[in-house]
């Protein structure tokens, strides 16, 4: 007699705790310490109102990261929702580790015209969505306002070119050994430090269609033997005197040098040094080509493979979509620049009493008038390790850029053609 | 069944061997065999890899930025095991025959560089070594020497690895010659002083064949480490100024690790092991004509 009542007793449990089941996600991301803490924060919101989801954070300093996603991801445990740098972006796309998102965009009517363009480029491919935005900003001309004060040369306003340039360097060069001083600091690790000097006379790394390199044109090839004969004239320090962006920071904080081109992220850093006033412009084009500031976007995507698409598709709304809880908690926490173009969340990002204090204003113009994407592709990073070296043999005379750049092609070519 | 007390002591051997062996296994011994099988295959780490035989090693010995880098390798490795050979020798034969006050101070002085996490020795020497602002070039500044680029010259770049490299590991060798000479018969320095030998005499014909053994045992030890070099390259310069510091294991990861080519990096592996056997090799042959048994 008791077998009935039992059984419904059963049945009413069993039910209760699939409806209670708790869905687990993994979320990747790179972060130092402080920056952990944001996520941590969005990771608590998040589940206060989604208690049938929990988020396991799996945080990596940058470094180390996209290392440890592809171990993770060959060794079967790839995180549902993941952090993606955009020069890797198009090699794990290529692999297939991201998730088209796009019908799922659609389906939760997702308005993704409040992204800016640039930071949704970065996320996309052949018309099809990857990934959310993360960290839309370009590469910002930090410019040191003391040094500026001290040489009695008023600051440039965005709309200026790469003449302008030229006269400051001479202007700042000054001094001798360890007490001389530059206008601008230039750390060739990476190929997004040299393409804005020749996007200003109209060249690039690659062709329209990404699969010939060009930077052995005469014109790119020219650029850089001007930009080496400024080093060579002593306008510009050595470029191996800043193997990291460390350095070249440490220089600018202590007045050695007046201008050097940073991210977002190493804004944060620099903000933190004492006494360290500084502003921020455009990077200098010319009249026909003043689009000559890396505009760059990170991505947060989902595994292809997720067992957990609702949930973590869930997460990710959370995290990136425009309008959501993710992007004003990081709005707060000021970890990275807004991803849309709304003037609360600048409000909460730019700290009136830090500088840079034209941050907003000046990220909304060269957005508009200098921002230029990267011409970003899957090998870019083997491309870049082929390319690099030999823009440093150019900038420490060694080669003339044309010879440099001719020797590398047919390597670049045979990657381009790969690919 | 039952079993006897020395069938009993075999299995309790064998149970004590199970954690090392287990590890070695699972951490040492299939890594390495699978890195072979991933050497022949075409795999970024999210696909299933393709086989392409023995394509990875084609490209690799067609490839000039292999060359560049084992022939950076090659030359760190030369230079930081010689002259970390002999500088730790002289400083090690220094305190034993000298035996100064406070020789345990100035033993401590040199091993401290081992014991040092080598991403903070990087760090600081870059700081001494700056170019600009180093306190190494204010100080040859200071006494009317020009700056030397030290790290940003791609002639300049190697040696200054290797200066840093060599500071780091002449206090381990040290302790190991200095135990050697401590076990140097004092008999064999007395015949050596009644037959009248000069203090070059004693040492060449006496000392050097007595620390033979250890000198090889740092010698194929050192090549081996110098073979591996990547966290002094990659703090100090990060491979550059122009490649001149980038060195095979620095490859290996580049390939591996941001390139997505695990194979090509495998094959580099396999190519540095099979340089570092032949080396090892023909010292172990060579040793038969110069170290003392």
């Amino acid at each position: 007699m008791f077998q009935r009542p039992i059984l419904v007793l059963f049945l009413l449990f069993g039910l209760g705790f699939a409806l209670h089941a708790q869905t687990t996600i993994k979320y990747a991301f790179w972060g130092n310490p402080d920056a952990i803490g944001v996520e941590k924060d969005i990771i608590e919101a998040f589940e206060a109102t989604h208690p049938d989801i929990k988020v396991t954070p799996i945080a990596v300093s940058y470094n180390d990261y996209h290392a440890k996603l592809l171990v993770l991801i060959a060794g079967g445990q790839a995180p549902d929702v993941m952090r993606i740098d955009s020069y890797f972006f198009q090699d794990f796309l290529k692999a297939g580790a991201l998730k088209d998102i796009s019908g799922l965009i659609k389906s939760s009517k997702i308005d993704v015209s409040r992204f800016y363009q640039s930071g949704l480029q970065d996320s996309m491919k052949d018309g099809k969505f990857y990934g959310f935005p993360w960290a839309t900003a370009p590469l910002y001309m930090f410019v040191n306002t003391k040094m500026f004060a001290d040489f009695g040369i008023p600051v440039p306003k965005a709309d200026w070119t790469w003449d302008d340039l030229v006269v400051l360097l001479g202007k700042f060069s000054k001094g001798q050994a360890e007490n001389k001083t530059y206008g601008l600091g230039l750390s060739v690790v990476d190929l997004a430090a040299v393409l804005p000097y020749v996007w200003g006379v109209g060249e690039d790394v690659f062709d329209k269609t990404r699969t010939k390199f060009t930077l052995n044109t005469p014109g790119a090839a020219k650029k850089l033997d001007e930009v080496a004969a400024l080093i060579k004239k002593g306008l510009i320090p050595d470029v191996a005197t800043f193997p990291t962006a460390e350095v070249l920071t440490s220089y600018f904080a202590q007045n050695k040098i007046a201008m050097r081109v940073g991210s977002a992220a190493e804004i944060l850093t620099t903000q933190k040094i004492d006494g360290l006033d500084f502003t921020v412009l455009p990077f200098p084009g010319t009249t026909k080509f003043p689009r000559a500031t890396v505009s760059k976007s990170n991505v947060v995507g989902l595994y292809s493979k997720t067992k957990n698409e609702k949930a973590a598709w869930e997460f990710l709304q959370f995290l990136r979509a425009p309008g959501r809880e993710g992007e004003e908690l990081y709005m707060k926490a000021k970890r990275i620049p807004p991803t849309v173009d709304d003037p609360a969340l600048w409000a909460l990002y730019a700290d009136p009493t830090k500088p840079p204090k034209n941050i907003a204003a000046m990220t909304k113009e060269i957005n508009s008038k200098y921002g230029h994407l990267l011409p970003l592709r899957s090998g870019w990073l083997e491309i870049q390790g082929l390319v690099v070296p030999q823009l440093q043999k150019v900038f420490s005379g060694v080669v003339d850029g044309a010879t440099a750049m001719n020797e590398i092609a047919p390597q670049v070519n045979a990657i381009l053609a790969k690919k | 069944m039952t079993l006897s007390s020395s069938q009993k002591e075999a299995f309790a051997g064998y149970m004590f061997l199970v954690p090392v062996f287990s590890g070695f296994l699972v951490f040492l011994a299939f890594p390495v065999v699978a890195s072979f099988f991933v050497s022949l295959a075409d795999w970024n780490m999210i696909n299933d890899p393709g086989f392409v035989g023995i394509a990875n090693y084609i490209d690799l010995f067609r490839d000039p930025f292999f060359w560049t880098c084992l022939g950076n390798t090659a030359y760190f490795s030369l230079f930081s095991v010689v002259i970390g050979l002999f500088v730790s020798l002289y400083l090690a034969n220094l305190l034993h025959e000298t035996r100064p006050r406070g020789a345990g101070f100035f033993k401590s002085t040199l091993f401290l560089p081992v014991i040092l996490s080598s991403v903070a020795v990087a760090l600081v020497w870059q700081w001494l070594l700056d170019s600009h602002m180093g306190m190494i070039n204010h100080l040859l500044a200071g006494a009317g020497v020009p700056g030397v680029p030290w790290l940003t010259s791609p002639a300049m770049a190697m040696n200054s690895v290797i200066l840093v490299a060599v500071w780091r590991q002449i206090g381990y060798n040290m302790v190991i010659f200095l135990a050697a000479l401590a076990n140097v018969p004092d008999e064999l320095y007395e015949a050596s002083s009644l037959d009248g030998a000069s203090r070059n005499q004693t040492f060449w014909n006496v000392t050097w064949p007595m620390i033979s053994p250890a000198t090889f045992f740092i010698a194929v030890t050192s090549v081996i480490n110098s073979f591996q070099v990547f966290d002094l390259t990659t703090i100090l310069t990060n491979g550059g100024p122009a490649n001149s510091t980038n060195t095979l294991i620095m490859m290996i990861y580049q390939n591996g690790f941001q390139f997505f080519k695990m194979g090509y990096a495998s094959a580099i592996a396999y190519a540095l092991f099979a340089i570092i056997l032949v080396i090892t090799a023909v010292q172990t042959i060579v040793s038969k004509k110069w170290v003392h048994s």
